[in-house]
C-alpha cells in the first residue's frame, strides 16, 4: 500500500512539474522487449503505477527491429483507427483515412486536443505542441507516428 | 472643420503591453496546454477528493468552463483567464482545496436568476 502511494505521489509530482511550465515536454519511454504485454493493450490514465515502471526501464535498450515488434504500419493504422473509432464524438461512418478531424468531421480544437491525448496514452509518448497543431487527419497522425517509431526505435506497450 | 483644421491632431498610437503571450497564436497555445493539464488531472482529482463524481460528469464541466469564454478574442484577457485556470489547477492538484471547494464547480445550489419578463415578475423584481 505504501508503494502504491509513493508511486502516486512521485506521479503526481512529475504532473505539477509539468503544470508550471506551459509547453508539453516531450518524454518518450523505453521498455525492454521480454516485459511487452500485447502490443493493444491500452494504457489507462489510471495506470499510473505502469508508466513509472516503464520510466524506470529507460536505461535498458531495445534491440528489436520495427516490424518485428508489431510497430508495422498497418498495426500502427489499426490502432490509430480503434483510438478514433473509440471517440464519442466521431461517428463512424464518416471516418476514413483522410477525413479531416476540423472540416468533415466536426470537431473543435479541444476535441482534437482530446483525440490527440488518446492517442498519446495508446502509444505511449508526448505530442509536443507545434507538430499536434499540424495533426489533422488520421493519416498524418499515422505517418507521423511512423517517423517517430523509426527515429527511436521504441517497443509501446 | 476649423476647429480640427487649425492644429495638427497626432494620434499616439497605444499598444497594450503583454501579459504573457505576445501573439494570438501563443495565447492558443497556452489554451490548449491547459486544457491538456485540467484533463489529465481530472481522474486524480476524483480519487483524491472522493468527490461524488463521474470522469464524464467532470470532463463535460471541464469543456463547459472553457466553452464559456470561446468569444474572448483579447489576447490579454486570455492571458488572464489562462493565469486563473492555472492557479485553480495548482491549488485543486496540491489538495490544497476541500472536497466542498471541488463541488462547488457544478454549482448544485444555486438556483438561477429568471431571465424572462414573467420570471421576474413573479419574483418581484422590477424590469
Amino acid at each position: 500500500m505504501l508503494g502504491i502511494c509513493r508511486t502516486k505521489a512521485s506521479l503526481t509530482l512529475q504532473r505539477l512539474a509539468k503544470l508550471n511550465s506551459f509547453r508539453a515536454l516531450s518524454s518518450f519511454t523505453v521498455v525492454p522487449k521480454f516485459a511487452l504485454p500485447s502490443s493493444n493493450k491500452h494504457i489507462s490514465t489510471l495506470s499510473g503505477i505502469s508508466q513509472h515502471a516503464i520510466q524506470r526501464c529507460s536505461q535498458w535498450r531495445c534491440y528489436a527491429s520495427a516490424s518485428s515488434a508489431g510497430l508495422s504500419q498497418d498495426k500502427i493504422t489499426e490502432r490509430v483507427m480503434t483510438v478514433i473509432k473509440l471517440f464519442e464524438k466521431i461517428s463512424a461512418e464518416k471516418l476514413t483515412i483522410e477525413s479531416h478531424f476540423m472540416k468533415e468531421l466536426g470537431l473543435d480544437s479541444l476535441d482534437h486536443v482530446e483525440l490527440l491525448m488518446a492517442i498519446e496514452d495508446e502509444f505511449g509518448f508526448e505530442i509536443p505542441d507545434q507538430d499536434a497543431e499540424k495533426l489533422n487527419k488520421p493519416s498524418d497522425i499515422i505517418k507521423y507516428l511512423c517517423e517517430k517509431m523509426e527515429d527511436r526505435q521504441y517497443v509501446c506497450m | 472643420m476649423s476647429s480640427a483644421g487649425g492644429t495638427l491632431i497626432r494620434q499616439a498610437v497605444k499598444e497594450a503591453k503583454p501579459v504573457f503571450s505576445a501573439t494570438s497564436e501563443d495565447a492558443r497555445r497556452r489554451v490548449l496546454n491547459l486544457y491538456r493539464a485540467w484533463f489529465r488531472q481530472l481522474p486524480y482529482i476524483i480519487r483524491e477528493y472522493d468527490v461524488p463524481l463521474t470522469l464524464p460528469m467532470c470532463r463535460r464541466k471541464l469543456r463547459e468552463n472553457f466553452e464559456k469564454y470561446r468569444q474572448v478574442n483579447d489576447i490579454r484577457v486570455i492571458d488572464l483567464l489562462v493565469a486563473k485556470g492555472q492557479m485553480e489547477l495548482v491549488e485543486t492538484a496540491h489538495m490544497w482545496k476541500q472536497k466542498t471547494h471541488v463541488m462547488d464547480y457544478f454549482k448544485q445550489t444555486v438556483t438561477p436568476k429568471p431571465t424572462d419578463f414573467l420570471g421576474k415578475f413573479f419574483d418581484g423584481k422590477e424590469p
